[in-house]
């Protein structure tokens, strides 16, 4: 069994190096295996530079280069949403979409975006979380990227027909309490030919797609904020470019959170991430 | 990132992220997998449809299913390969089709109905079934994608053939379901 994967378009192997160089100087590291075509699935593979054992550690990824809903609060896009939800869009966060309110997962999906068109002039990103944003491939062929006539066509009659139809009525509902009020309220952040409908949509659909559990930084602390944080996931770099074997997996990643800037003290007893066994979901 | 198995050089390392239905896979991540049965799964939607009832029987077939239903007027249900056939489905058509007798005295699901009530439950999800089956495989040129998304194997990527992969599974679950509902005395 194998997977069957849509391109994952760019980036190409000079992002890819880029990416790598800039979690290096963070002081991560990819040891003894490297990042390439994995062709013939679409997209980029990790790949063994010689012959790997069991219990051999194959990378290191500093926290500081990991994007979190803790990394894009305290980020100057973070700050300036918070400071300004309630009187621009008179919406609070919280994970309660019922009440109007907007989850903190769409400041993840903000900051994301921000990494992307990340201009050094404008406002101080993690370079190696800008590097990170700006090596994800511009297409994820997620079905909330379908055109309305392809998934008309394409999806009637099944389950995902009405989940795709959920999913792109709350980020749309979510975008427009968000949008156009922050570029007006901050047009340099968030310029509007940059901040589009179609981007937020792009961020959904690399945290749908590539996101670790959250529980990996947080051990799952129970406040509510926590939880709506949970619920969001954490990107990491490098890690996420193995791709899924439903026969097994050859890895389990052991994450060495040194530099993490927004690790909670009492939960530095929980540094690593566990997904051996074929759960990405699992704080050993 | 610790290696759990040896790799030789020049292979690629590969990650798991668990195990997910076709209809996850694509929603969530863009691809599908081929001999995903046994993680696969289809919702269904049954009405309460209460055909030729008296206002009488009516309230009390209503009381029933939405019994069953939580208090809503459609009850969902998901199959999967290892229960292509839940109890509750079952129940819920039985609801549908009591004759004016039997709702009064009906209680549980281990009530007994007449074998003509039951035959009509069946007839009322086999007909459930295929509707949706259709409403499925009605995508335009369905059958054209999945040829040609078999032929691509496991590199089929275009949103046509893995709509096709993810319809066929589905197809391939509701048509087991439709079986089990033979199989049933």
């Amino acid at each position: 069994m194998r997977a069957t994967k849509r391109a994952r378009g760019d980036p190409a192997s000079a992002t890819a190096s880029h990416l790598l160089r800039a979690v290096s100087e963070a002081g991560g590291s990819l040891i003894d295996a490297d990042v390439r075509d994995a062709h013939p699935l679409p997209g980029l593979g990790l790949f063994a530079l010689r012959d790997l054992s069991a219990g051999d550690t194959l990378a290191t990824i500093p926290g500081v280069c990991i994007l979190s809903v803790e990394a894009a609060l305290a980020s100057v896009v973070g700050k300036a949403v918070t400071a300004n939800l309630r009187v621009v869009c008179d919406a609070v966060l919280d994970s309660e979409a019922e009440s109007g309110a907007i989850p903190q997962r769409a400041v993840l999906l903000l900051y994301l975006v921000a990494c992307r068109h990340h201009r050094r002039e404008l406002s101080p990103l993690p370079a190696a979380q800008v590097a990170y944003a700006k090596s994800l491939p511009a297409e994820t062929g997620l079905p909330v990227t379908w055109s309305e006539h392809e998934r008309r066509q394409l999806l009637a009659g099944t389950d995902l027909e009405r989940k795709v139809a959920h999913t792109l009525a709350e980020l749309q509902r979510q975008y427009d309490v968000l949008f156009p009020a922050l570029t007006v309220m901050h047009p340099q952040l968030f310029p509007a030919e940059i901040f589009t409908r179609d981007a937020f949509v792009w961020a959904h659909t690399i945290i749908s797609s590539r996101a670790f559990p959250h529980s990996c930084l947080s051990g799952g602390a129970a406040s509510d904020d926590a939880r709506d944080a949970a619920a969001c996931g954490v990107l990491i770099p490098v890690l996420d470019i193995a791709n899924h074997s439903p026969g097994g997996a050859d890895m389990c990643v052991m994450l060495f959170f040194h530099a993490l800037k927004h690790r909670q003290t009492e939960n530095s007893s929980l540094p690593l991430l566990h997904t051996d066994g074929g759960i990405r979901t699992h704080v050993v | 990132m610790i290696m759990t198995r040896p790799v030789k050089q020049g292979a690629q390392i590969w990650s798991s992220y668990g195990a997910k239905s076709t209809c996850t896979w694509l929603l969530d991540y863009g691809f599908v997998l081929e001999g995903n049965e046994e993680h696969d799964c289809v919702a269904i939607r049954i009405a309460a449809i209460l055909p030729d009832s008296s206002q009488k029987t009516r309230a009390q077939k209503m009381k029933l299913f939405a019994q069953l239903a939580e208090g809503k007027a459609s009850l969902e249900v998901t199959l999967t390969h290892a229960a292509p056939l839940p109890d509750i489905m079952l129940e819920a058509a039985t609801v549908c089709r009591l004759t004016a007798a039997e709702a009064a005295a009906y209680s549980t699901r281990t009530a007994s109905v007449s074998a003509s009530t039951r035959a009509a439950a069946l007839a009322m999800l086999q007909q459930l079934l295929e509707r949706r089956i259709a409403a499925i495989i009605a995508g335009v040129g369905h059958s054209e994608q999945l040829k040609a998304a078999q032929e691509q194997g496991s590199l089929a990527v275009s949103p046509q053939a893995m709509s096709a992969v993810y319809r066929a599974a589905c197809v391939r679950l509701l048509r087991r379901a439709q079986a089990a509902l033979l199989d049933v005395d």
